[in-house]
């Protein structure tokens, strides 16, 4: 009898135990900090979860949140779409012609493996601090990931689709239209992959390094008057914001595969 | 029984004024790899005639697919040329149909969109090369399939497919690397007869790879045998075509045809595995 | 080689050219001036202790982050359990921008090295950490099996078995980690120091000196790719005895 009512608690699932494991330790972590700072001296530094949320209330509430969320994200997307465009042109030339290739391709090899972040005061010296220096700033960055995918995706296209083209009597634009543009698709999306959260990673560097708004000017600005609530959720709004960019990146890649 | 086999020097005889449509005049390639410089084919010298059908036989790696590649003018050649009616062959030959050992059909179109893409760059209006393409496709047996993508299909249905696209642009020259090694006894036999027929039909010029000296005996009017690489020609044989060669080639004339084939094979499988 | 040494001339020579016209030079600066900023730099020794500062707080960085990052990732390897506990606190770790941190640490600890070795060390760890947790944990079942029929214990098994066969890959995080480690003190004293390369490129920027920002650039430029080249030779001369180690 007791092992008939005892049994079901031994049958939780384990994608429910997971779930059970994790929301306890994330429960655990904000009850520490939540209850540690009252006996320490250092309270006014990392705030509390319970500030921190009435915080991020308070800004959803009088937009002011939204607005700098709205900043970012229009920098990530048009830094996206113009890298993405240029990026992707001049991979598909250099990796169609191969001499340009031969002499473009070394150089940006090397230009990637510089720090990104170390070019943003060149970026304000010359553009100055506005939102269209921030898109030109996440533009450069993403363009490197989209040139390389239609570079290597041009040069991986196979011998043997070539012949065919070149045995229908293609011209060049034929090539590129009907096979190098759709051969390169499965590289661009692995490229949109990491350029999603690059360009996010782009857009609030440059804010926190010098802007006018912006999630990353808001964490700086709060940071400044020495608001640790403002700073804390501030930087908790953008985890949850990254975080939910960087799952949907990953998703986004792997359902729009067309070949298995 | 009229089958006559001869052992000529390898240049073949052509009707006078009238130029071979293809021919491989002391052709020789090699291939560098890693410094070191390897010959795939050694001074052919070939003649293929308007209407021929031509088989080439040899061991695995010696060069056939090489030699179809110099014809399609994928590749040039070392030393000698490739001439195409007379004249030498400068870039890809657009007047060939080639079915290449892998069948390159580009996994996002469907079968049709591949079957039309000759046609498609070659500015056949919409209309047409729909219509072409799909009586081709009903040709081979594939009407069914015309919407499916390539991966959806079997290995012999998707070198079906690659050979009606092949053939949908009634290029003159036909270029078949192994085209039915894929495909099961039956529907190998089916193909066969189906190619002969179009062959006939359309008065084709036919180039054939293929490791089945049946197929070769079946199919052929003449069979060009080489050794091992660098592939020189060892025997160029005339076996003259007669319609009802099917049924008529199982006989034992044929059977000894078959044995000299397979004994030249053979022999040059033999001075490959002692090396 | 010749070629790009072409391209390279032919650029500069556009460039020295080009900033010629107008009032661009302020902005673009030339290549004359930017090499005789770099004289200037190392005659006067005035870039020296910005290097050297930067340098130092990578390597603390680095050393804190392949410490802590090969340990967690044996730890996560070795109990699968474990690892999914963690996984979507370590995604939303990696997936936020480093960056963010600088201004809380600056409101913690204040302006100074701490923060840049915290932001070397974070900006290093995570390619140490899933660099060398995905060879930690693919490593092949039978060597987990010897390990077992060895009737070798949980640590044994993990520093012994596990650690070894995932040589090469955590050799291949750790090279990949201490660029990373580099740029991210450079990042760390953009925002949250006063020495270091970072330091320089920020303030030379803010008295529109292109001609510094450049020559600091320059300079970064030639250590990464140091490194580049440094680590590259490093992991071909360690991963041949290590490969055919995991081999044997
Ligand atoms: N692009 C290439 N680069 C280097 N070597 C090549 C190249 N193409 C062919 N070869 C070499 O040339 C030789 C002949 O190759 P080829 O493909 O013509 O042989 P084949 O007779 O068609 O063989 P199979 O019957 O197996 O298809 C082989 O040894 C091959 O390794
Ligand atoms: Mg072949």
């Amino acid at each position: 009898m007791s092992a008939i009512v005892a049994s079901p608690s031994f049958h939780v699932s384990p994608s429910l135990r997971l779930g059970i494991g994790r929301f306890l330790l994330l429960a655990a972590v904000l009850a520490v900090w939540q209850f540690a700072p009252a006996y320490t001296l250092i309270d006014s530094l990392i705030s509390r979860p319970t500030l921190v949320a009435e915080r991020i209330f308070q800004w959803i509430a009088n937009g002011l949140l939204i607005r700098e969320s709205i900043a970012t994200l229009s920098s990530v997307i048009f830094g996206l779409f113009f890298g993405g465009v240029a990026g992707s042109f001049l991979g598909l030339v250099a990796g169609f012609w191969r001499p340009v290739g031969a002499i473009v391709e070394p150089w940006l090899t090397g230009l990637f493996a510089l720090p990104k972040s170390a070019f943003i005061p060149l970026f304000i010296l010359w553009f100055g601090i506005s939102g269209r220096q921030h898109v030109l700033f996440v533009a450069t960055v993403v363009f490197f990931f989209f040139f390389f995918a239609m570079f290597n995706g041009a040069r991986n296209v196979p011998a043997s689709w070539r012949n065919l083209l070149a045995l229908s009597g293609a011209n060049a634009f034929q090539s590129i239209r009907i096979l190098y543009i759709p051969a390169s698709f499965g590289w661009l999306l692995a490229a949109m992959r990491l350029a999603i959260p690059h360009a996010f990673v782009a857009a609030i560097s440059i804010e926190v390094i010098a802007s006018r708004d912006g999630l990353g000017h808001l964490v700086k600005t709060s940071s400044a008057v020495l608001d640790a609530t403002g700073t804390v959720a501030a930087v908790a709004w953008l985890v949850a914001l990254s975080t939910t960019l960087g799952a949907t990146s990953i998703k986004l890649a792997e359902s729009a595969r067309w070949n298995k | 029984m009229n089958i006559q086999a001869s052992h000529s020097t390898g240049v073949f005889d052509v009707e006078p004024g009238r130029a071979p449509v293809l021919s491989f005049q002391g052709v020789s390639k090699s291939f560098s790899h890693e410094n070191r410089s390897t010959p795939a084919i050694e001074t052919i010298n070939l003649d293929i005639a308007r209407g021929e059908f031509v088989a080439f036989l040899g061991p695995s790696g010696c060069g056939k697919t090489t030699l179809l590649n110099l014809a399609a003018g994928l590749i040039k050649p070392d030393n000698g040329a490739v001439l195409r009616d007379g004249e030498p062959l400068r870039g890809p030959n657009t007047r060939v149909g080639y079915l290449t050992q892998s069948d390159a059909l580009l996994p996002w179109r469907t079968v049709i969109a591949n079957v039309t893409l000759p046609l498609e760059i070659r500015r056949i209006p919409r209309v047409e090369r729909q219509a072409r393409a799909m009586a081709m496709l009903e040709r081979v047996g594939l009407g069914a399939f015309a919407r499916h993508l390539p991966g959806q299909l079997s290995g012999g249905m998707r070198k079906r497919a690659a050979l009606a696209r092949t053939l949908v642009y009634d290029p003159k020259t036909l270029l078949l690397d192994e085209p039915f090694s894929a495909l099961d006894a039956q529907a190998r036999l089916a193909m066969q007869r189906q190619l002969r027929e179009l062959v006939d039909e359309l008065g084709l010029t036919v180039l054939l790879v293929t490791h089945d000296l049946n197929e070769a005996i079946a199919l052929a009017d003449r069979i060009v045998v080489f050794s091992k690489r660098p592939a020189r020609v060892l025997e160029d044989i005339d076996i003259r075509h007669d319609p009802s060669i099917l049924r008529q080639r199982r006989t034992s004339l044929d059977g000894s045809l078959h044995d000299r084939l397979w004994s030249l094979l053979e022999n040059e499988l033999e001075a490959g595995a002692l090396r | 080689m010749f070629r790009h040494g072409f391209t390279l001339l032919f650029l500069l020579a556009a460039w020295q050219l080009g900033a010629g016209f107008g009032a661009t030079a302020y902005y673009l600066s030339t290549p004359v001036q930017v090499a005789d900023r770099l004289l200037e730099w190392s005659m006067s020794g005035y870039v020296w202790p910005h290097l050297l500062s930067t340098i130092e707080c990578s390597l603390a960085g680095f050393g804190v982050a392949a410490f802590v990052g090969t340990l967690f990732a044996l730890a996560m390897a070795s109990s699968p359990s474990f690892a999914r506990l963690l996984e979507p606190a370590l995604f939303a770790a990696f997936s936020t921008p480093k960056i963010v941190i600088a201004p809380l640490l600056i409101l913690w600890i204040g302006v100074g090295t701490l923060p840049v070795i915290a932001l070397s060390a974070l900006s290093s760890f995570f390619v140490i950490f899933y660099g060398s947790y995905g060879g930690l944990r693919d490593v092949s079942g039978s060597y987990i099996d010897t390990a077992a029929v060895l009737g070798a214990g949980y640590w044994t098994t993990a520093f012994q078995f596990r650690l070894p066969a995932a040589g090469p890959y955590i050799l291949a995080s750790l090279t990949q980690g201490l660029i990373y480690a580099f740029h991210g003190a450079i990042l760390g004293e953009m925002t949250a120091s006063d020495t270091g390369m970072g330091y320089l490129i920020v303030y030379s920027a803010t008295s529109m000196d292109a001609a510094s920002v450049l020559a600091a650039l320059a300079v970064i430029g030639a250590v990464t790719f140091g490194l580049l080249h440094l680590l590259a030779s490093a992991t071909r001369a360690l991963a041949a005895p290590l490969n055919a180690e995991a081999l044997a």
